[in-house]
């Protein structure tokens, strides 16, 4: 166990988390049977306030645990011999015998639910602010059932994070026979997703495929228009879906060796320390692919006689949301990448 | 919402947009010189530097990450700092050390660079290494 001010501090909001997560579910599974069996929707409105800025505390400090998560890493980064960046204290546990050999597991499972829970904290948002404009809020249990899954998510996000902090970061190897290779120092080099061989192609791919995806949000979104069914809306999602898969290969494989000027170091956590305004263009395409699903969420889950009036809006707004999103993170980046050395 | 709100609304993401990398590349245009293949910083001692044809130089924090960069682009003509007096000489004419002493605590480089023999053996008998010569040397 590593123990600095950024590992306390994070120990500190993951425990929050896991009480928060815990109280939500808990809380959560008995406002929606009192909701399910009282007859009258106004009776129980007033317990749920609780509730609810639990969830909503619950959701800023899982924001906040995010950027606090690639802090502690960076601070690792001086306390392993041979690591250079994010991308080695990842690595390491790799390969060991002890319990160590969870690290870049429990990392991997971090990295995949804080974007999750941020798309689910933000689609619950949404339907919380639809209900919000309702006189009678028809969606209340709605919003009771996908706090369920949410608090889970977080319970884990929090066991896994205060897992990984108080884990022993020391590796245990195998004692090196003539059969051995050694390769530590390959192991903390990071490589491209692509071999580097799809530069050209990613990038072609990159801008057109946002550029398609901001004409057709600004199509979708213009005040005339009528807002789009589910059919458009999922066929929107599978298509921001991919131009998020396509932008982290393009991330990965050229933007971030061109702006940190290291044409053979695929790293894109190096950017935090050493490029942090490409963090922020990465943060507004990842808000954009999420505005596109909080839509569907909407059109989804938010049906009810009193928010047919609403709900077009609030897509509509969303897919807004979504559009400025891509065209200012892909204006950062290109100015960056016109401006990298 | 309202046009003039609407006005600064774009006004403020215009002046993000544009902002936020200017005055990032301002903030690192004077930064000291960073190896080309992992972008650390160079101690002058250590520096190499890889001369392609048609291209600026490249500079590397130690020998193991030039040669690195060799495996990607093969053919330059490599200059590399002695030791012992801090001069720079073509990677032909030097003598090459493995020793115990790590040159660089993250590369985890042993390799010393030397410009005379007698140097170079020093080293190597002072701190257990060998000179590399033949098929090991290396940036060739």
């Amino acid at each position: 166990m590593i123990l600095n001010s950024y590992a306390v501090l994070l120990a500190f909001v993951a425990a929050l988390r896991l009480a928060l997560g815990l109280l939500v579910i808990g809380l959560g599974t008995r406002a929606w049977l009192a909701n399910h069996r009282s007859a009258d929707p106004d009776a129980n409105s007033d317990r749920f306030y609780l509730l609810l800025l639990l969830a909503l505390l619950l959701l800023g400090l899982n924001a906040a645990s995010w950027p606090l998560m690639y802090l502690l890493l960076q601070s690792y980064v001086s306390e392993f011999p041979g690591v250079m960046c994010i991308y080695g204290v990842t690595r390491i546990g790799e390969g060991s015998l002890g319990a160590a050999r969870h690290l870049p597991g429990l990392l991997t499972l971090l990295q995949l639910t804080k974007p999750a829970l941020m798309f689910a904290g933000g689609a619950w948002f949404v339907l919380y602010l639809l209900n919000r404009q309702t006189p009678t809020s028809p969606l209340l249990s709605r919003l009771f059932v996908l706090l369920l899954p949410f608090g889970a998510l977080a319970t884990v996000d929090a066991v896994a994070e205060l897992t990984y902090v108080t884990l022993p970061k020391t590796e245990e190897r195998p004692s090196s026979g003539c059969c051995t290779i050694e390769r530590d120092g390959d192991r903390f080099q990071p490589v491209g997703l692509t071999g580097g061989r799809a530069g050209l192609w990613l990038t072609a791919g990159f801008f057109c495929g946002t550029g398609a995806l901001v004409a057709v949000l600004s199509a979708l979104s213009r005040r005339s228009a009528t807002a789009p069914g589910n059919a458009s809306l999922t066929l929107l999602c599978i298509a921001a879906i991919a131009m998020t898969a396509v932008g982290g290969l393009f991330l990965v494989d050229v933007a971030a060796p061109t702006l940190l000027g290291l044409p053979y170091h695929h790293c894109p956590y190096d950017l935090l320390p050493r490029v942090p305004e490409a963090v922020v263009a990465a943060t507004l395409y990842l808000v954009g692919g999420f505005s596109i699903g909080w839509a569907w969420v909407a059109r989804q889950f938010g049906s009810h006689p009193e928010t047919s009036l609403l709900i077009p809006n609030t897509i509509q707004s969303l897919l807004r949301l979504g559009m400025w999103c891509y065209v200012a993170s892909v204006g950062m980046l290109s100015l960056e990448l016109v401006l990298a050395p | 919402m309202r046009r003039q709100t609407r006005a600064a609304l774009f006004l403020s993401g215009l002046a993000l947009v544009v902002g936020l990398p200017l005055l990032g590349f301002w903030a690192r245009r004077d930064g000291p010189p960073r190896c080309a293949f992992d972008g650390l910083p160079i101690e002058p001692v250590y520096r190499v530097t890889v001369h392609h044809d048609f291209d600026e130089p490249h500079e590397f924090c130690c020998v193991q990450c030039a040669e690195r960069w060799l495996k990607h682009r093969p053919r330059a003509l490599v200059v590399v700092t002695d030791e012992a007096t801090g001069q720079q000489i073509s990677a032909m004419l030097a003598w090459f050390v493995r020793s115990s002493v790590v040159t660089n605590r993250v590369t985890g480089n042993r390799v010393h660079v030397f410009q005379e023999r007698a140097d170079a053996e020093r080293h190597a008998a002072k701190f257990g290494g060998d000179i590399l010569e033949g098929a090991a040397r290396p940036l060739q």
